[in-house]
């Protein structure tokens, strides 16, 4: 068998695509069967009520017929009067009883216990009766209105007499209504003889009792009635509908629970290793720093975590290794049996001059000068015993190598990959031949050295000596006089700026001296006119608190001109009402009235107008007094303040007036000094002139200086000659 | 002519053939023991006269009704109704309406009738008189309606 691979994905979908085929193969099938059995039984049940009916309804007839039997007899047999006992008879138990009695060749009725019957005579030619004329019973049975009808009539003999005997009972069909959708109906036309003694004939067909308009399914006969009970089975089929869809429902709801319980299996069991398998596919393809998603099962963390970590642990093996080859300080390369690289280092890269990332295989890069190292390469491979160890020469760069091979078997012993170590001695083997050719020349070199050494030692030392003196001497009188001159030029700058500064500061203080005079005029100026506001002010407040008393005596007035137009109004009114029950002469009168009324009113309107009016004038009466107030109080402020900035301005200018007697004092001292800082600048500047004096003699003795050095240079070439030689 | 007034936020009429006069509220005596309907006495002129709260008469209730004015109902009635504002003199009633009248003064309501989308009781000052007398002999209001 092929060993085929399948993924998970279709797995599962062929799984949830049979599980449903099964199951709804399984519906189907329960279906059907349950279908057919539900059918069958119903049936069955439906023949069985039906047969039941007819039994019932045989037994009914053959019991009511044996009971009117016993009755005729009686009716016969009993020594009372016919028509007497009939009536006990009727009481007792029947709808109805008719006897009719012999005459001559027909019968008269002679009793009737209920209504009368239409056919009171019986003749031989009375229809479905005639046979009764010779004596024996005969007995109709039949429905009328949902009732079961027993008419029975027998022929009786009693003292001598004949009579015919007609009882009749009546009584419901004994059914019960249970059973929905069935019918009773006559088989065949049939006759019968009614309450009237008349023949009636059904037509077959006929409902005799239950629903009408029944679609016969099948049929259960009544021989006793000769009627037959039909059977409509749509109450068995809806109860049949009602119950498969039940059952459909049920499965139903039970495949949506599996379905659903499936998907969420999926969703948290089987998805989580979806979610994984794109980690692990990365990692064989070589991306190890790949992670996993977290998934929602415990197991596959497990999994994932453990995948990762064995991960990591390889990468950080791997990287230990590459970190030990990489810090090896000869070139180092792996390849594998097709002597593809595995790894490197960058002295190999250099080695052979290659990229990093090249894909060419060990072989191609063995250069033409170094097919020896193929061979031994060869051998290695080839031959277990062959030595590991081989010099090898490059003749392009004319470089000398010791090449190492060494094989890596896997973890079955299975040679894996090859390393090759190159060890470059070069270097040991060029060293030997330059030291032989170098102690020669180093000889030769030495001699001439000590000769400069010698002819230098002697005008140094005393050069040296006089130079470094002259030079300290010189440096430290050039800051001393340097400074002096720097702080003489300062302090008479500084002097001459006090000057001008305390110029301007006393002109300054003549100017405030005059300014706080002025300022003490307009103070005092000032003063009078706000005393003038504050005499002014209080006038005004007498005035308005004097309106204000004239005010309220006249709201006084208003309210007594108010009462007296109410007053005059009632009085109007009242007349008004007098003149109505006065006679028609005084219709004046009442036109007068309705006047005084109405200039009342308008008195009362205006009276209220005014009002208001002056209430609007008693309260910006009463405003203005607290503004008025309110002013007065702060100019009585600002008098204070400017009273204590007049006595302010008077200190000020005394105290100014002290401050410029003392800067003058001040200027005229300052004057002094300014003198005496122009001669000590003088005798500087002679000092600056010897001092030129002197540098020029310094560089004098530079100039000897400057021979000493040439010879030290002579020195210095031939020390380099020797650094020369000594490589 | 009927004189309109307004008492308990309800317009009342009575015809001025009753009326002797109008006048502003004055000092009120109340009695001790007295029915609510009677607010207490008043001096007018010299004349004493009982006031009557027209609507503590059918149901009595602890609140007499706030008026400003008092009407003087002629002789031989000699009482005082109360009004809440002046009252108004119309000439005619206007079309009488046919609808059940307040309960609280229905039986002292001759007619109804608008006035300037008002509803206004015109009241029936005989019966009310009577009927103020047969409660003061002790008889039932109700009663007498009967």
């Amino acid at each position: 068998m092929r060993n085929r691979e399948f993924s998970l994905k279709s797995i599962i979908l062929a799984r949830i695509i049979t599980l449903s085929i099964i199951f709804i193969i399984f519906t189907l099938a329960l279906l059907l069967s349950t279908g057919n059995i539900i059918s069958n039984n119903n049936k069955d049940k439906l023949l069985i009520i039906g047969n039941n009916y007819a039994e019932l309804i045989k037994n009914k007839i053959d019991k009511e017929f044996l009971q009117l039997t016993n009755d005729a007899a009686r009716l016969e047999k009993s020594g009372e009067n016919i028509e007497t006992l009939a009536s006990v008879l009727s009481e007792k138990n029947y709808k109805t009883i008719n006897i009719y009695k012999k005459n001559n060749d027909s019968y008269i009725l002679s009793f009737y216990s209920d209504e009368k019957p239409r056919n009171s005579v019986l003749t031989k030619n009375t229809p479905g009766l005639h046979e009764l004329f010779g004596g024996g019973t005969k007995v109709y049975t039949f429905a009328e209105s949902e009732l079961l009808v027993i008419n029975y009539f027998s022929h009786i003999t009693k003292k001598n007499t004949e009579y015919i005997v007609n009882i009749r009972k009546t009584f419901p069909f004994p059914l019960n209504d249970s059973l929905k959708n069935f019918a009773i109906i006559t088989k065949n036309d049939y006759t019968y003889i009614d309450k009237n003694n008349e023949i009636v004939t059904i037509p077959e067909q006929t409902t005799l009792y239950g629903h009408e308009n029944i679609k016969t399914q099948f049929s259960v006969p009544i021989p006793s009635l000769n009627a037959a009970i039909i059977f409509d089975n749509d109450s068995f089929s809806s109860q049949l509908t009602s119950i498969f869809l039940w059952i459909i429902a049920g499965l139903i709801l039970l495949y949506i629970i599996w379905f659903v319980a499936e998907i969420s299996f999926l969703k948290f069991s089987t998805n989580p290793i979806f979610q994984l398998i794109p980690t692990f596919k990365k990692i064989s393809q070589g991306d190890k720093k790949a992670g996993f998603v977290k998934t929602k099962v415990k197991e596959f963390n497990i999994i994932a975590d453990a995948a990762k970590s064995t991960v990591d642990a390889l990468l950080n093996e791997q990287s230990k290794t590459e970190t030990l080859l990489n810090r090896l300080p000869v070139p180092v390369a792996v390849f594998d049996l097709n002597y593809n690289f595995i790894y490197k280092n960058k002295h190999f890269t250099t080695l052979f001059n290659i990229a990093d990332n090249t894909e060419a295989t060990f072989l191609d890069i063995i250069p033409a000068s170094m097919k020896d190292l193929e061979n031994q390469l060869m051998l290695f491979v080839n031959s277990p015993k062959q030595k590991d160890k081989s010099e090898i020469h490059d003749p392009k760069n004319d470089n000398y190598y010791i090449v190492r091979f060494a094989k890596i078997f896997d973890n079955n012993e299975h040679l894996s990959a090859i390393m090759v170590v190159f060890n470059d001695i070069t270097f040991q083997k060029r060293e030997t031949e330059k030291q032989t050719k170098r102690s020669k020349r180093v000889e030769n070199i030495l001699l001439s050295i000590e000769e400069a050494v010698l002819q230098l030692s002697t005008s140094s030392s005393e050069l040296n000596s006089t130079a470094e003196a002259l030079s300290t001497m010189l440096a430290q009188q050039n800051t001393s006089v340097a400074e002096t001159n720097t702080s003489i030029h300062e302090m008479n700058t500084s002097v001459a700026n006090i000057s001008k500064s305390i110029n301007q500061i006393t002109e300054l203080t003549d100017k405030i001296t005059s300014d706080s005079e002025y300022g003490v005029d307009i103070m005092e100026n000032a003063f009078s006119k706000i005393n003038n506001v504050k005499d002014k002010m209080d006038t005004l407040v007498t005035t308005i608190n004097d309106l204000n008393g004239k005010t309220a005596k006249i709201t006084k007035i208003l309210k007594t001109v108010y009462d007296i137009s109410e007053q005059t109004n009632l009085l109007a009114l009242n007349a008004s009402i007098e003149a109505v029950r006065s006679d028609s002469g005084s219709q004046s009168f009442k036109v007068i009235a309705e006047e005084i009324r109405e200039l009342s009113d308008k008195t009362f309107t205006f009276t209220k107008e005014i009002e208001e009016g002056l209430e609007k004038v008693v309260n910006s009466g009463n405003s203005s007094v607290m503004i008025v107030e309110e002013t007065e109080k702060m100019l009585l402020e600002s008098y204070n303040e400017i009273d204590s900035s007049k006595n302010n301005f008077i200190k000020i200018k005394n105290g100014i007036m002290e401050i410029n007697s003392s800067l003058h004092n001040i200027n005229n001292v300052l004057d002094d000094l300014n003198n005496a800082s122009s001669d000590i600048y003088q005798t500087s500047n002679d000092l600056v002139s010897a001092m030129k004096d002197a540098v020029s003699s310094s560089k004098e003795t530079q100039q000897t200086a400057h021979d000493i050095d040439s010879v030290s240079k002579t020195l210095r070439e031939t020390l380099q000659e020797i650094d020369k030689l000594k490589q | 002519m009927y004189a309109i007034y307004l008492l308990n936020n309800k317009h009342l009429a009575v015809d001025t053939q009753f009326i002797k006069g109008i006048s502003k509220k004055k000092s009120i005596y109340p009695l001790p023991n007295a029915p609510d309907f009677l607010v207490g006495i008043t001096n007018i002129k010299g004349e004493l006269y009982s006031i009557i709260d027209i609507f503590n008469v059918k149901y009595s209730s602890s609140t007499v009704s706030t008026f400003n004015y008092v009407i003087r109902i002629k002789p031989p009635h000699n009482f005082l109704l109360t009004a809440a504002t002046k009252p108004v003199l119309i000439e005619n009633t206007g079309e009488i309406l046919k609808i059940e009248p307040e309960q609280d003064i229905d039986i002292f309501t001759k007619e109804i009738f608008y006035y300037e989308k008002n509803l206004v009781h015109l009241l029936d000052i005989i019966h009310l008189d009577n009927v103020l007398k047969n409660i003061h002999s002790g008889s039932d209001v109700n009663k007498e309606e009967k």
